[in-house]
């Protein structure tokens, strides 16, 4: 093995290049994880929100988009068969309740391309929101509203601009920076 | 209950002391080379071997728990259920991210005992560094799955019955997805210790390459076997009539899959002509690092992909230092013993096996960057500029299969020209028939209408690289039988026990070929309709009238559904029924469809059950994908080949250390 040794030492370039290489995916991959995978861009960041009028899901009467205007909005799109959304579900009850007792803002879910005998089971099971839902059967306000994935969550903020979009389950940290965006301190 | 509890926690308490006497390991094997002290390093050989039976003792308590339905065990509760089949319920360990690292230790301290057990006495002066290697990964496994992923976490209150297992993994195809994708990239670990320990040694040469060449065949060939299933998996259970989608999880299994091929096969020109050494060492340590990014790539949920897995950061920043760590022992070994991986000898003639071997290494690593790109690509843009882009398939069969036409030829010519060179003329005459049937398969796809050069060029390919090999192997089989005056199926059976290397590698190209065929055939000839129907309509796909005959309800304990079913006729006649359904599962209220699947020599033919509308249609995918089934064969024809390459042993000549035995020399023979 030693007449490797006695060839002249060439400039291994090659070195470097692997070096460099490594530590740039190193990085990328660094700053990746840093990144919060539920930031979709949306072209309704910016825009007024589609307004709706849609059956709710469990009573009498139409869930309207003017009767939630004035105040800051969360509106959540949710579904029975939508396995992420048993994630956030503890969270959306929190924050339902931080919205009945703190009135600083509305809330409201949208029950997105789904069985009512299913979606009520659902919610026999994992807990009723404190808030109430609409009920989007054939995904027609999902359209309006570009739904992506389940669950997803729009904020809107008094003046009725969205604000942002959060795709896949609510946590605290999505909500500690959502919620500034549309004037409610959490 | 208490009793049960109790071995949860015993299963726990194991695991825990299998990653102390990891880190014993490392400090005994490395003291052992500090201070000239063998009897160290058997303490931490045998403290491996403790490692195997703890963690077994571990993962047989969690097999328990979940036979026995004990919700006390959290990740039990979330993954199983009181209605789950037995089978599932074994499976079911393996079902989320907690088990599935447990079963990659465990995998790992097995590979460990066994590699310990095996090459422990051809490598003493090796063995203390493949030890601390080895340990260390497994102390990095076991670390992150006490710390940040524990599947022995216990639940309270007890719930009374479990979340059950995910649907789509109700599936006896999953049951064998990930243990057998998992034993590739777990088997990749053993051939980059004993790299990492020759690479800290200085002994660069060949002897590493010799003692994991059979290693790294065992790892390429289940690696191969897990994507395969999970490509079948995916083709009867998910239901949109393909079987691979350039999902970012896919290529997490492809790149090392890739990068392993290629080093399989540069290994040997390190083995047999003392090349490549600085290709070899980087190849592996990818390879390892590949195996470890998939890992990363699939559990940190930095990119975005269809296989949902749960998304924690906090074990995504963990597994980044491991790979951090593990990048920089590898590349940092290589660069700084850079001057020593020199090649002792040169390329020497251009139709060489050597230079077939390093294009065949060369564009199989230019498919792994083509593929890494694609799959980091977007993370890279939102990184750069914030967009959210995602790569599609359109990328990556662009960019891919042009190389992997080249490769196909390649496939053909490598086994059959000599080391150092030939000829051209010798070359041209001994690949006139594989050239002479090519052209005609050229002519004829032209015949039939064909235009596309990548399809015609793919075709010609595979019919070259098919008839190189059978040619290779009857000449093979016809030499035997004139040199030794026997008859042909006696020849061809001492043929295939002799020389087992060589013609299990030429039966492993033959399979990549039926495996290349049936992918040119459903990739490129696929023909599908998505149609709605009434009761009685019917439909011609490629030759076949489908016909809806009826829609019906079933219920099953574990879940409710529609079935479909679709009568299917050839030439007027009637030939067997196709019957798809959508299940609905209440526990996880969960929606899957149920592919009906009707494999034949030429063709499948795949029915999915849509929507159906209140005024009784039928929405309804059919497909007809021919040639599918032969990938499934190809890869029967690859493990044959690879078990057949397995069997023969390869004895190091020459670098033999076995204990030199002083007391012979001055003795006179017996």
């Amino acid at each position: 093995m030693t007449d490797v040794t006695q060839s002249p030492r060439r400039p291994a370039r090659w070195r470097y290049a692997l070096g460099a290489a490594a530590l740039a995916l190193l990085g990328l991959l660094a700053i990746g994880l840093t990144r919060e995978p539920g930031r979709l861009p949306s072209a309704l960041v910016g825009q007024p929100m589609p307004a709706f009028e849609i059956a709710y899901l469990e009573r009498e009467g139409v869930l309207r988009s003017a009767d939630l205007a004035g105040e800051p909005l969360v509106l959540n799109f949710w579904a029975s068969w939508c396995t992420s959304c048993r994630q956030e579900h503890a969270q959306l009850i929190r924050l339902g309740q931080f919205s009945e007792t703190s009135g600083a803002f509305r809330i409201a879910g949208i029950n997105y391309r789904d069985d009512p005998d299913r979606a009520a089971a659902y919610l026999a099971r994992e807990g009723r929101f404190p808030y109430p839902s609409g009920h989007d059967p054939r995904g027609r306000l999902g359209i309006d509203f570009g739904v992506y994935g389940m669950p997803e969550t729009f904020f809107i903020d008094a003046g009725g601009i969205v604000r942002m979009r959060h795709a896949g389950p609510l946590t605290a940290a999505v909500l500690a920076e959502a919620m500034p965006r549309i004037g409610v301190t959490p | 209950m208490s009793m049960t509890l109790t071995l949860a926690e015993l299963g726990q308490l194991a695991a825990g002391l299998a990653l102390v006497l990891c880190v014993f390991a490392i400090a005994r094997a490395v003291l052992s080379v500090r201070q000239c002290a063998p009897a160290r390093l058997v303490a931490a050989r045998n403290a491996m071997f403790a490692n195997l039976a703890l963690l077994s003792a571990g993962a047989a308590t969690l097999i328990h728990a979940f036979v026995i339905s004990d919700f006390s065990v959290a990740y039990v509760a979330q993954n199983s259920n009181l209605e789950l089949p037995l089978l599932y319920r074994f499976t079911a360990m393996w079902g989320a991210h907690e088990g599935s690292l447990l079963l990659w230790a465990w995998y790992l301290s097995l590979f460990t005992a066994a590699a310990l057990w095996l090459h422990w006495r051809e490598h003493p002066l090796s063995m203390p560094w493949i030890i601390a290697t080895l340990a260390a990964i497994q102390a990095g496994f076991l670390a992150f799955i006490l710390l940040l992923s524990n599947p022995f976490a216990s639940l309270t209150p007890v719930p009374a019955n479990g979340r059950d297992l995910n649907p789509l993994l109700q599936d006896p195809g999953l049951a064998f997805h990930p243990p057998v994708l998992y034993l590739g990239y777990v088997g990749f670990a053993v051939p980059f210790a004993f790299a990492i320990a020759s690479l800290i040694r200085g002994q660069v040469g060949h002897e590493w390459v010799t003692a994991v060449r059979r290693w790294t065949l065992f790892a390429r060939t289940a690696l191969t076997s897990g994507i395969i299933f999970g490509g079948y998996w995916a083709y009867y259970e998910l239901g949109w009539g393909g079987y691979w989608a350039w999902d970012p999880v896919e290529n997490a299994s492809l790149m090392p899959w890739l990068a392993g091929t290629a080093l399989l096969h540069s290994m040997m020109v390190q083995e047999k002509r003392r090349m490549f050494r600085s290709w070899n060492v980087f190849l592996v340590v990818t390879t390892f690092l590949l195996t470890l990014l998939g890992t990363f790539l699939v559990r940190s949920g930095v990119l975005t992909s269809v296989h949902a897995f749960a998304v924690d950061p906090g074990r995504g920043a963990y597994m980044l230092g491991f790979l951090a760590l593990a990048m920089t022992a590898g590349y940092g070994l290589i660069i700084w013993r850079a001057t020593m991986l020199e090649s002792e000898a040169r390329l020497e003639g251009a139709l060489s096996r050597e230079t077939a071997i390093l294009a065949n290494s060369v564009l199989l690593l230019v498919v792994t960057a083509v593929v890494f790109i694609g799959t980091l690509f977007p993370l890279a843009v939102e990184v750069v500029t914030g967009q959210k882009l995602s790569v599609g398939a359109p990328y990556f069969n662009k960019v891919v299969a042009p190389v992997m036409v080249a490769l196909l030829f390649l496939m053909g010519i490598g086994p059959s020209i000599p080391w150092r060179g030939m000829t051209s003329a010798r070359f041209l005459r001994h690949f006139r028939l594989p050239f002479a049937l090519a052209a005609a398969a050229l002519a004829a796809g032209l015949g039939l209408g064909i235009r596309a050069p990548l399809t015609l060029l793919s075709i010609a390919g595979a019919v070259f690289a098919a008839t190189a090999i059978l040619t290779d192997m009857s000449l093979a089989v016809a030499a035997r039988r004139r040199s030794g005056g026997v008859a042909w199926a006696r020849a061809a059976g001492m043929v295939l026990s002799r020389s087992r290397r060589r013609f299990g590698g030429l039966i492993v190209h033959l399979g990549m070929v039926l495996i290349a065929v049936g992918m040119i055939g459903s990739g490129l000839f696929q023909s599908q309709a998505t149609v709605e129907m009434r009761r009685g309509d019917s439909v011609e796909i490629a030759g076949h009238v489908i016909t809806l005959r009826g829609i019906a309800d079933i219920d099953m304990p574990n879940y409710q559904g529609r079935r479909a079913t679709f009568s299917v006729a050839g030439d007027g006649r009637p030939l067997f029924e196709l019957r798809p359904e959508k299940r609905f599962y209440p526990i996880r209220a969960m929606t899957t469809t149920e592919v009906a699947l009707r494999p034949q020599a030429w063709g499948d033919l795949y029915a999915v059950m849509g929507d159906e509308s209140a005024d009784g249609r039928l929405i309804a995918r059919l497909f007809w994908n021919p040639l599918v089934s032969w990938i499934w064969i190809g890869w029967a024809v690859v493990l044959a080949g690879a078990a057949l390459s397995l069997t023969e042993r390869t004895r190091m000549v020459g670098v033999c250390t076995r204990r030199p035995a002083p007391q012979a020399r001055g003795v006179p023979a017996q």
